[in-house]
């Protein structure tokens, strides 16, 4: 059975409905959050989701959950948009709070299920390494404001990120990853 | 996700800054310079699982707190989409192998600014004609007379952007009277040639190929194979097979069917080298 991004790749018009009820909150959170002073949060999601479509061939079920690709995606275009703006004057600047105000809980199961599988694997992390990757890809931090927010060393930061990254990589790879469906 | 790793942790621990953090320029044209250096060896799935396992860290704070899809932002999608869609459809798809695909500029002026569905047309005529789906033997005019606007216009708005590069082209001995530019922008890795009056070559005979020499790279990039169809300007999508940091020369040369992987330079028909 085909995947939304699989059907979308092959052209199947309905399956593009599909992606954005499914990805929709998802990309719209994430730019949310990460787009840059001076960007417009609309413009960006649309980008994403061009994005999105252009590169639904390259999704691989095999490889990653569906919604660890999007995110993927979204984050490429959304990193790149901070970059572009930082470049023409924009800014890098703490949050107010690093905690974001919650709202909807996740609708899709599917969805929800590879949620479940990420937190797994980042809970199995060290708390320092948590604390890094959260600060760097949901708050959006440098390596050198993480330093500074935190008061650990520059190359501590970026050990924490890498060896943080590894090991998700490590405990989400298909070998360690059940098929979803189970929820957690 | 692949749990492969290389040996090389220079570049694996750029791949995962990247992949956090996002790199600085100088990071960026370090990364180029190993990977140039690791040359065929390097498998862009391991870059990617990387980015995957950051996306895992996104997508799981993201579902703590999601936000619902506005519907005026849902319908525009939504519109967009049809607009996305209706244009791939128009093309059929083709098979491989296929050159880059040469596009006719009509004689009018490059608009100042895209409209919203503008511009995703153009995304779309571009995402077209990048992957291939147009018909490789454009023997009429409409074919061409479709996507040349987008062309034109994607063209245009990456000259919009202040970090975009522009330079001059001139033919050579094989084609004296050639001209045009290339438009490239290192931050997309994405770029365009317009080409003026390069000849008209026989794909079942020769083929023309981009190389872009590049600071940080010890061999020139190939840059794609493509084809001229008419005479005339056309414009031909940019298809760098690795990363660009510094374009030191951009130049064409005439080769075999298919293109080669090592060219003997022998016939280069045209260069644009930034000042």
């Amino acid at each position: 059975m085909k995947t939304t991004l699989q059907k979308v790749a092959a052209g199947d018009a309905a399956a593009v409905q599909e992606c954005i009820d499914r990805y929709g909150g998802l990309v719209y959170t994430l730019a949310r959050r990460m787009c840059p002073a001076g960007a417009e949060v609309d413009d960006a999601v649309q980008e994403v989701f061009i994005e999105l479509w252009r590169k639904a061939e390259r999704y691989d079920p095999g490889i990653a959950e569906e919604g660890v690709f999007v995110a993927m995606i979204a984050r490429r275009r959304l990193i790149d948009m901070q970059r572009r703006l930082a470049r023409h004057g924009g800014q890098d600047e703490l949050p107010e709070t690093l905690e974001a105000s919650g709202t909807d809980a996740l609708a899709d199961a599917e969805l929800r299920d590879s949620a479940a599988v990420a937190e797994r694997a980042f809970a199995e992390l060290r708390p320092e390494q948590q604390k890094v990757l959260r600060l760097a890809v949901w708050d959006g931090l440098s390596h050198q404001r993480i330093s500074e927010v935190t008061g650990l060393p520059l190359g501590t930061v970026k050990t924490h990120a890498r060896r943080g990254l590894h090991k998700l990589r490590e405990l989400l790879s298909p070998s360690q990853t059940p098929v979803t469906g189970g929820g957690s | 996700m692949t749990g492969r790793i290389r040996t090389d942790s220079a570049l694996v621990d750029l791949w995962a800054d990247r992949a956090v953090f996002g790199l600085d320029p100088d990071e960026e044209r370090e990364l180029a310079r190993l990977e140039g250096a690791a040359g065929g060896s390097v498998d862009p799935r391991e870059a990617e699982s990387l980015e995957l396992a950051a996306a895992s860290v996104a997508l799981l704070l993201a579902s703590r707190r999601i936000e619902p899809l506005p519907a005026a932002l849902r319908a525009r999608l939504e519109g967009g989409a049809r607009v996305y869609f209706a244009a791939r459809a128009s093309t059929p798809p083709r098979s491989e192998p296929r050159p880059l695909d040469p596009v006719a500029v009509p004689a009018r002026p490059e608009p100042r600014r895209l409209a919203p569905w503008a511009w995703l047309a153009a995304a779309a005529a571009a995402a077209v004609a990048v992957l291939g789906w147009l018909p490789r033997e454009r023997s009429s005019e409409p074919a061409i007379a479709t996507a040349a606007p987008a062309a034109a216009e994607l063209r245009a708005a990456l000259l919009r952007e202040t970090d975009t590069l522009r330079v001059e082209a001139s033919g050579t001995d094989l084609a004296k009277n050639a001209g045009g530019d290339v438009v490239w922008q290192t931050r997309a890795q994405s770029g365009w040639m317009r080409l003026v009056d390069l000849p008209p070559n026989d794909p079942q005979v020769e083929q023309y190929q981009l190389w872009i020499f590049d600071e940080a790279q010890k061999h020139p990039v190939d840059g794609g194979v493509f084809n001229v169809t008419r005479a005339g300007e056309v414009l031909v999508p940019i298809d760098a097979k690795l990363r660009v940091v510094k374009p030191t020369l951009f130049a064409i040369t005439i080769e075999k069917p298919g293109g080669v992987v090592v060219s003997d330079r022998e016939r280069i028909a045209w260069v644009a080298k930034p000042i």
